[in-house]
């Protein structure tokens, strides 16, 4: 990457004066070594060596101690096979495993590629074809993927082997001293492939920096005790567990992890492990608020909820069910945490759908497409500005320059600002329906359906159409035993919304969306899931067609 | 672990020093389970209802060892202990803490450090104030700077009744987990041989949690609101080994004034001076 690309050379502008901010936020790096993560995870575990590092749920439960003696233990393996700058390809589920396998790579100054666990060969494939990893890392479950893609080809694979957390057992050996590791600040440590709406999905490069500086910001947002334990409810091969697991080793506290989300097992999992904070994507909130209501959903000591993409509509009804703020926070793979609402606002904030302002250190502006500033107000792209910003595109210069033109990370996100700098997310800019020349955000529409008492979630897509270009169709998913006729959806969208924006195809799920590992919605299969994606759809300029109701 | 220590006058220059804990949610599961770590069979603690008294140490806990952290990096014993309760803690409280370093006291057997806790509820309700005094051995100059302790009670004892509680590692493990006080001297051989012990020791908060079990169940009649104030001196180790025990004695009079003491198996005094006052 040369200079001009790189975002953190950038000197960022400064901000009005009466723009609210963080208030009064701890020093950088009070809480995190600023080396590396490797540095951390050594002295978190020597500080506190009998406290838990990680409990799983239905799982093991394993002392810092243990933890960094097994990731100093398989950490000697890899050096065998893992010299600096090599790429470490990794396929587990949400097992143990996968955090020392995580560490010990990038101990050996290694770079963790990550791919989800239930990956098939043709994704899983690209991946590694795209990455060329020395090894790859698997668990029982991908064993037939991991021997479809690696056929042939020249690279170790490393099967886990028994129960958790033995799987690695048989790969015992010398242990690498983590205290003394050799990492350098830039070094790559992992690289996690985005699900990209256009194109092959392309590797985001995420340096000990980027790393550290999450970790760091996250702390310093909302500083945490001896006496916290953060949920985690993700997959592990996203970037959040680990970054969930490295914030609870710099301030002694237990990461707790479930295998998956479910929403039946949820309160039971935060009371009988002691959860005292959330980290939540996509619907997870209005899962949860499809729950069969109880004791247990009061009755818990979670003190907070950080959510991606918080639903405005269902935010008060969230805190006043559950007795806990949920505070809406703007981030991505290549920009780390990008805003967050402040705590100090909170309450005022609630149901607002703000983003929240940048965490110090980040500089948003928000520009045309010619990348002039939007009038404050207005809606633009976000470039983001920071000194720990991901380090490119793996073995795509191109794209990676392209991203960061200008000295700035275009995030193809478009948001609002409003006059007191606070940021509200208007939709994806790739995701926007262009009917008839009007833009129409996918994500308004959604959220707009979605504000429907009956509507638990709404997917919009657009579908070509010869006249108007575009048209707006939308999958909705009914709470349970609910009927809702196409004329209520659209008198319901009528209040809310201009008439050009309202949906003219409609569908009914009979079942759950495909989703994302991430649970969001995966809008590519739910596409493909019908030849014609006027088939089968009620369609508002013939009402009284054959289209399902 | 490092053994730098600070002189008297350099510990009184620290007086004021203040940390607050972070926000604690209460819950019924974590008073429950608080109150089976420390063998309580008393119902209204083993269902969450309203926790053993002594659990207020537990909010606290972590802005107590970081005060006395700037003034010692050496290791300093938990000395004594003096709880005053204003208010039970019950489920769905949102306790908020503070711990300040109030008064030092030279000794001969070294550097007394007093520390002031308050625990309140966010509504600002007073939930608790602990008086918490640690030895920095090693022998000082004499002399008293800022606060020192309030005065605990003497009582007359009239009536007097024994309880004896079964330690094991297993027991001091269950407590660490309850208190989320993982300290490696009481779960691990080697890092208690490391400051100096010849096993691994019992947490004393463990013990006098022990002693409060005793003194609820028959001085309070199992009601634990009625318990005003509890200290002790802890003044000798209780090893955490199989086959070890607490004896907990005590007496009342009749003024609802408690005295108690507690030993091991060999007769060592682990709790002395012990008190506690009753409402009636």
């Amino acid at each position: 990457m040369t200079m001009a690309d790189d975002p953190s050379r950038t000197v960022s502008t400064p901000r009005p004066a009466d723009w609210v901010d963080h208030g009064e936020v701890a020093p950088a790096w009070s809480a995190v070594p600023q080396d590396n993560i490797i540095t951390l995870v050594a002295e978190g575990c020597k500080e506190d060596p009998e406290r838990p590092a990680i409990i799983i749920d239905g799982g093991p439960v394993m002392t810092r101690r243990d933890f960094l003696a097994r990731c100093e233990t398989f950490a000697g393996y890899l050096s065998r096979i893992v010299s600096p700058g090599d790429r470490v390809a990794v396929m587990l589920d949400n097992r143990l495993e996968f955090m020392l396998v995580f560490f010990a790579i990038v101990a050996n100054r290694g770079t963790l590629v990550s791919i989800a666990p239930t990956a098939k060969a043709f994704d899983a494939g690209h991946i590694l074809k795209d990455a060329q990893p020395v090894a790859l890392i698997h668990g029982p479950a991908q064993r037939e993927t991991a021997e479809e893609i690696t056929a042939g080809k020249r690279l170790e694979v490393i099967a886990l082997k028994g129960e958790e957390p033995e799987g690695l057992a048989d790969f015992d050996c010398s242990p690498l001293d983590f205290a003394a590791n050799a990492c350098e600040r830039d070094d790559i440590v992992s690289v996690y492939y985005t699900s990209g709406t256009t194109g092959a999905p392309k590797g985001c490069m995420l340096h000990h920096g980027w790393w550290l500086r999450v970790i760091d910001s996250d702390l310093r947002l909302f500083t945490r005790g001896w006496q916290d334990r953060q949920l985690c409810v993700l997959p592990f091969y996203y970037a959040d567990p680990t970054i969930q697991l490295l914030t609870s080793l710099s301030t002694r506290g237990t990461l707790i992890a479930m295998r998956r989300f479910s929403v039946s097992r949820f309160w039971e999992v935060v009371n009988t492990y002691d959860a005292t904070e959330l980290l939540s994507i996509a619907s997870i909130p209005a899962l949860l608020m499809t729950g069969e209501p109880g004791p247990g959903e009061r009755d818990h000591r979670i003190r907070l909820a950080i959510h991606a993409g918080l639903p405005a509509d269902i935010h008060s009804a969230l805190i006043e069910r559950y007795g806990f703020h949920w505070h809406n926070q703007y981030g991505s793979t290549e920009g780390g945490v990008m805003s967050r609402v402040p705590h100090a606002l909170a309450d005022e904030l609630v149901g607002t759908g703000t983003l929240g302002v940048e965490p110090p250190g980040v500089t948003i502006r928000l520009v045309d497409d010619q990348d002039r500033d939007v009038p404050l107000g207005e809606v633009g792209e976000a470039l983001i500005a920071g000194p720990d910003l991901y380090r490119g595109y793996l073995g795509r210069p191109e794209v990676t320059a392209e991203a960061n033109r200008g000295g700035w990370y275009h995030s193809g996100d478009l948001l609002r600002r409003d006059a007191r700098g606070l940021l509200y997310f208007v939709g994806r800019k790739k995701e926007i329906i262009r009917r008839s020349g009007e833009n129409i955000s996918a994500s308004e529409v959604e959220a707009v359906l979605g504000a429907h008492p009956l509507i638990t979630e709404a997917a919009v897509v657009p579908v070509p159409d010869p006249l108007r270009g575009e048209e707006v169709k939308a999958y909705l998913l009914l709470a349970e035993g609910a009927r809702l006729p196409p004329e209520a959806v659209i008198a319901h969208c009528s209040e809310q919304m201009a008439g050009f924006k309202l949906p003219r195809y409609i569908a009914y799920r009979s079942e759950d969306f495909p989703r994302l590992p991430s649970m969001k919605v995966d809008k590519q299969s739910l596409k493909a899931e019908t030849a014609d994606l006027t088939e089968g759809a009620w369609d508002s300029e013939n009402p009284d067609g054959d289209g399902n109701r | 672990m490092t053994t730098a220590t600070l002189s008297l006058a350099d510990c009184a220059a620290k007086i004021g020093a203040e940390l607050r804990s972070e926000e604690f949610r209460t819950s019924s599961h974590r008073l429950a389970q608080f109150a089976a770590a420390c063998d309580d069979s008393n119902p209204a603690h083993l269902s969450g209802q309203i926790a053993l008294p002594t659990f207020a140490h537990i909010p606290v806990m972590q802005s107590m060892v970081q005060v006395l952290q700037q003034i010692s990096s050496a290791f300093v014993l938990h000395g004594e202990q003096d709880f005053l309760f204003h208010r039970p803690i019950v489920p769905g409280q949102r306790l908020f803490s503070r711990s300040r370093l109030v008064g030092v006291r030279g000794t001969k057997a070294g550097i007394l450090i007093v520390l002031r806790a308050e625990t309140a509820t966010h509504e600002g309700e007073a939930v608790c104030t602990q008086y918490i005094t640690c030895l920095q051995p090693g022998g000082a100059e004499p002399g008293t700077h800022g606060e020192t302790p309030p005065e605990t009670p003497k009582a007359a004892a009239s009536e007097t009744s024994d309880k004896r509680f079964t330690i094991a590692p297993e027991k001091t493990r269950a407590y660490a987990e309850a208190a989320r006080d993982y300290s490696a001297y009481c779960l691990d051989v080697e890092a208690a041989r490391a400051v100096g012990f010849e096993a691994p020791l019992v947490h004393g908060m463990l013990s006098l949690s022990l002693a409060a079990v005793a003194l609820v169940e028959t001085v309070a009649a199992g009601d634990s609101s009625r318990l005003r104030r509890l200290g002790c001196r802890f003044s000798h180790p209780l090893f955490s080994r199989d086959g070890e025990t607490l004896q907990v004695t005590h007496g009342k009079d009749t003024r609802g004034r408690v005295a108690f003491t507690a030993t091991d198996s060999a007769g060592n005094p682990i709790l002395s001076r012990g008190f506690a006052e009753v409402a009636t």
